[in-house]
């Protein structure tokens, strides 16, 4: 693209994002001359390549900021700080009206399928108007444009004229995905898409997206709790704990080698459906700290099994271990 | 799918004429009217005094049906279930949303909201101790007035929402004293603090003067779960029933509040009663395994039996259509279509239009539990013809 001409960084075709040291707080007081006295950091200097056809997996435990992440990158958050990359244009500098052009190429799919429908208007009506505001299709081609859209998410043609109260959360979810599709977009977040769905359905819903990326060469950046879910779907995974990346790379050298101790926590705290197996379980003391007011040092320190002094003091550095594989831990860099 | 596709042909899916929910409304108002009475009637002790199956057992539920009369039909959400719950076991009950095992938990606790929602009929035997004395109650006949001889007392429940479970505007000291004050007709201040405090250790609380004396909002989700168990066990329950305790939880708390689980059934000397979805945790909690589908049970073993000899289609669906960290497939198996609309239920196998197993049987009536080994019973007609030959 030849935006990409504009900016000072080398144009790589294949990363189509790349988010660089990404900041993102949120006031909690201020004074009265609107000056900042406390904020509460949700992302915390997040930095990470994705390329393009690829999925990168974000797993973390709730409130700690994969949610704002994955909608700070899209802008529906404006970001305190840092940079995102989309086919290599900063996109946080932009002003809405640019930001439209670009709002096509990016797209979400909410968590809750219940909540994420506007309940007065039928699916076609839902599913043709983001194709009408961006233009994709001429106006005498957007019913045939919808129809087949609805096909290829496992939608029957009748649904055109029905509302999202008839439909089954499964159903409804694949709405929401043909809705985020029919823009033609480019990065899909998904938001936890399958977490409020049951065991069965999710699997219909996780083969679809892997089928419709295979098909429309999508990326996905795919944010879930459940880590099987993640581990099946992704290329990369990021772990995130109290608002920043604590381990990072492929999905192979993540499950088969774990180095930060909340990853190993995390992995062995999943319920093993065979009753033979007993896990060696490493169960974390204590709650997440408030993202309000984090730990010193290592964020972690304060439920590591293997803290040792220096954790409570110095932030540890996110640096490379392996080829492509990330972690910040202290453990690591005396080996 | 299909079956949705079916109704549309002759009229819109889900509406009804006036004539037909007039009709709909009346036979509703009849029947609640009926049970309402039943359930408020005063009666003899005897009326409602049981004796069970098998001596063994903490709890049987007996062909339990719970409806609920609604103005577009009635809901079967319990649509006979049976199983037993035995004396210290963890008894796991597992199915989609929808299935009816809340609703099965609800019944035996008599939590079900009336007037719309009914114990239509069957048995819930329940072996009280009275003093000393064993009592064997069929819950399901009690008035609703007496049922406090059991509910919180000796059956107490853990449910799945820690965060709108407790009451926001008492300390957690008072909610947890109020179980005693309630049950104990002894208790004074000091003994229900006592007792209280007890509890509040037993979980693992690490300052449990601090919790007792603050508010649920000053709480984490892992630690009003524990405050939750903590009160179930105040009145030393012989049955507890755990109704999706760690699905409002994250992963690593989830495994705080499991492990605790497991050690509390040794201490207290009771039953668990676990309800989830989550196939995990009943593989790694569970002694007996039920599986529900649609308000029914189709198929309940050990589990052993159900993880490695899953017999109906269903439950051998659901188990590889979890994903897992080892599994290296690139599609994952899926059970086509959804759960069937829980009004008007056809009379064959409910499971039959999402199975790939189906034979010219399943168009018949609802196949019945079909027992495999002394254990392990499914409700499948694919078996059928094999239990037969065995003999």
């Amino acid at each position: 693209m030849d935006e990409n001409k504009t900016v000072n960084n080398i144009p790589d075709d294949d990363i189509i994002l790349e988010v660089r040291n990404l900041r993102k707080s949120f006031p909690l007081k201020k004074t009265i001359t609107g000056k900042v006295t406390s904020e509460l950091v949700a992302v915390d200097n997040v930095s990470f390549k994705l390329k393009r056809g690829e999925t990168l997996g974000i797993v973390g435990e709730s409130g700690c900021g994969k949610t704002t992440m994955g909608r700070t990158i899209l802008k529906l958050h404006e970001p305190t700080g840092g940079q995102v990359l989309f086919n290599g244009k900063d996109i946080t500098k932009l002003k809405p009206s640019q930001m439209r052009e670009i709002r096509k190429k990016m797209q979400i799919i909410f968590q809750d399928p219940y909540s994420s429908l506007p309940p007065r208007s039928t699916v076609g009506g839902i599913l043709s108007e983001p194709v009408q505001v961006h233009s994709i299709v001429p106006k005498d081609q957007i019913k045939s444009y919808v129809l087949e859209l609805m096909e290829k998410c496992g939608l029957r043609d009748y649904y055109y004229e029905r509302y999202p109260h008839e439909f089954s959360g499964g159903q409804r979810q694949r709405i929401c995905i043909a809705r985020a599709l029919s823009v033609k977009p480019e990065l899909v977040v998904c938001d936890e898409p399958v977490s409020a769905l049951d065991v069965s359905i999710q699997a219909q819903i996780i083969n679809l997206l892997k089928g419709l990326q295979k098909d429309l060469n999508l990326t996905y950046l795919f944010i879930s709790h459940d880590l099987s879910v993640v581990k099946f779907i992704s290329d990369k995974i990021g772990v995130m704990y109290l608002g920043s990346i604590v381990e990072y790379g492929s999905k192979e050298d993540i499950f088969a080698n774990p180095l930060h101790p909340y990853t190993k926590a995390l992995f062995s705290a999943i319920p093993y459906p065979d009753p033979d197996v007993k896990m060696q379980r490493i169960v974390l003391k204590g709650d997440i700290p408030s993202p309000a007011n984090p730990p010193k040092g290592c964020r972690f320190h304060t439920r590591c099994p293997y803290a040792k002094p220096i954790c409570s003091e110095v932030t540890p550095e996110y640096k490379e271990y392996e080829n492509g594989h990330f972690a910040s831990c202290h453990l690591l860099e005396g080996e | 799918m299909n079956k949705e596709n079916n109704n549309t042909s002759s009229k819109p899916k889900g509406y009804l004429t006036g004539k037909e929910v007039r009709a709909i409304a009346k036979a509703n108002a009849k029947e609640i009217k009926r049970l309402e009475k039943y359930k408020n009637r005063n009666a003899d002790e005897a009326e409602f005094l049981s004796q069970l199956k098998n001596e063994e057992n903490i709890l049987e539920i007996d062909n339990l049906h719970t409806y609920f009369f609604t103005e577009q039909g009635v809901v079967k959400a319990v649509n006979g279930v049976s199983f037993d719950v035995p004396k210290n076991a963890t008894v796991g009950v597992v199915g989609e949303s929808g299935c009816g095992k809340s609703v099965t938990s609800m019944s035996v606790m008599r939590l079900i909201q009336g007037p719309q929602g009914q114990i239509y009929s069957g048995d819930i035997r329940f072996a009280a101790l009275d003093g000393n004395k064993k009592k064997v109650y069929d819950i399901a006949k009690m008035p609703i007035h007496e049922i406090h001889r059991i509910r919180g007392k000796e059956i107490a429940m853990i449910f799945q929402e820690p965060m709108t479970s407790l009451n926001p505007v008492f300390t957690i000291g008072q909610q947890l004293d109020e179980v005693s004050f309630i049950h104990n007709p002894e208790a004074t201040a000091e003994s229900a603090k006592a007792k209280s405090m007890e509890m509040l250790n037993l979980v693992g609380i690490a300052m449990p003067e601090r919790v007792y004396n603050a508010f649920p909002h000053e709480l984490s989700g892992g630690m009003r779960q524990r405050v939750m168990i903590a009160m179930a066990l105040v009145s030393n329950p012989r049955l507890i029933i755990a109704d999706e305790p760690t699905t409002a939880l994250d992963v690593t708390i989830q495994a705080q509040i499991l492990d605790l689980l497991r050690d509390l059934k040794t201490k207290i000397d009771g039953s668990i009663l676990l309800i989830t979805h989550d196939l995990g945790i009943i593989a790694e909690m569970a002694d007996y395994v039920v599986v529900m589908y649609a308000g029914r049970v189709i198929e309940k073993g050990t589990v052993d039996e159900i993880f490695h000899n899953p017999m109906h289609p269903y439950t051998i669906g659901l188990q590889k259509s979890k994903p897992t960290l080892d599994s290296d497939s690139d599609t994952l198996y899926n059970i086509p279509g959804n759960v069937p609309n829980p009004i008007n239920m056809p009379n064959h196998c409910y499971f039959k239009e999402r199975c790939s197993r189906c034979t010219a049987k399943c168009g018949g009536e609802y196949p019945d539990m079909i027992q495999v080994s002394p254990t392990h019973f499914v409700a499948c007609h694919i078996y059928g013809e094999e239990a037969k030959n065995n003999g």
